[in-house]
């Protein structure tokens, strides 16, 4: 199911394209490239969400479909 | 275990392996330039590359995204035409992405294959010193989009980078076992809830 995780988003290195900064949780922060269209405004990059008793995970759209753990409070719909 | 073109081809055929759009001819013709090799097939420069402004260096700390300093400070878009294509001087370096989008989906019941990919260079335009990847060249199982290219070129000459161009091949090998995804991994639990 997709959601809307918080980020910071940054122009990317090719015009279709955003670096989003993601803040893990614990952890700093990872970056990733994704698709322009899967951004919204300046904070928010759309993910498919997952989650298990010991924890939740945002599946990024990124070309690998990395992943990240995070609150279940940094994700709206 | 590496894939020939006939296997390739099939393997599209069955929708294991999607290349976007499909590489033809299939066949070699009078007409038209074959992209499928014996065990890989060529793959297009897109429209787009990344090129590095012109600035003082700096210093970048990789640890903790710092890459992401990068983008807008010191990468900017360039758009390829044929009557503009990018000159890529000795030395140096730009980012390019395949014009192909590449899925390989991972499957859903044990009978069907699982594939990863490698990119690599075309040993021809590795004589005048172009390179398309400086490292890790595998395109993994369960991967879905353009692949970018580091284009680096380290011979003694200008070379010219047009759209469209026959830049890198693909070479497919056949994944043993089922990997493991992120859904699946999550597989039978609920999705979170958590919204504001």
């Amino acid at each position: 199911m997709d959601r809307w995780l918080k980020c910071k988003v940054l122009k990317g290195m090719f015009s279709d394209e955003r670096a989003v900064v993601v803040h893990r949780r614990g952890n700093g922060s990872v970056q990733f490239f994704v698709p322009a269209s899967s951004t919204r405004g300046d904070e928010w990059v759309r993910v498919k969400v997952f989650s298990r008793s010991d924890g939740s995970w945002a599946e990024m759209p990124t070309p690998q479909r990395d992943s990240v753990p995070i609150a279940p409070e940094e994700i709206v719909s | 275990m590496i894939l020939s073109n006939t296997e390739l081809q099939a393997a599209l055929d069955h929708g294991w392996i999607r290349i976007t759009p499909p590489p033809e001819p299939r066949q070699p013709s009078v007409e038209r330039e074959c992209p499928y090799q014996t065990t890989a097939v060529d793959l297009r420069l897109s429209t787009e590359i990344s090129c590095p402004k012109n600035k003082a260096p700096i210093t970048v700390d990789l640890r903790e995204g710092g890459f992401k300093e990068l983008s807008d400070a010191y990468y900017q878009p360039f758009v390829l035409t044929e009557s503009q294509p990018w000159a890529l001087k000795p030395g140096t370096f730009v980012l390019g992405r395949t014009l192909e989008r590449i899925t390989l989906p991972i499957p859903t019941s044990p009978d069907q294959p699982c594939y990863a990919a490698r990119i690599e260079g075309r040993s021809s335009y590795a004589r005048c010193g172009l390179t398309v990847h400086l490292t890790a060249p595998t395109i993994h199982a369960n991967y879905d989009g353009v692949v970018t290219l580091e284009i680096c070129n380290f011979g003694n000459f200008t070379i010219s980078l047009f759209p469209e161009m026959y830049i890198c091949q693909m070479i497919f090998e056949k994944v043993m076992g089922i990997p493991f995804r992120n859904d699946s991994q999550f597989q039978g639990q609920t999705s979170a809830t958590g919204a504001r």
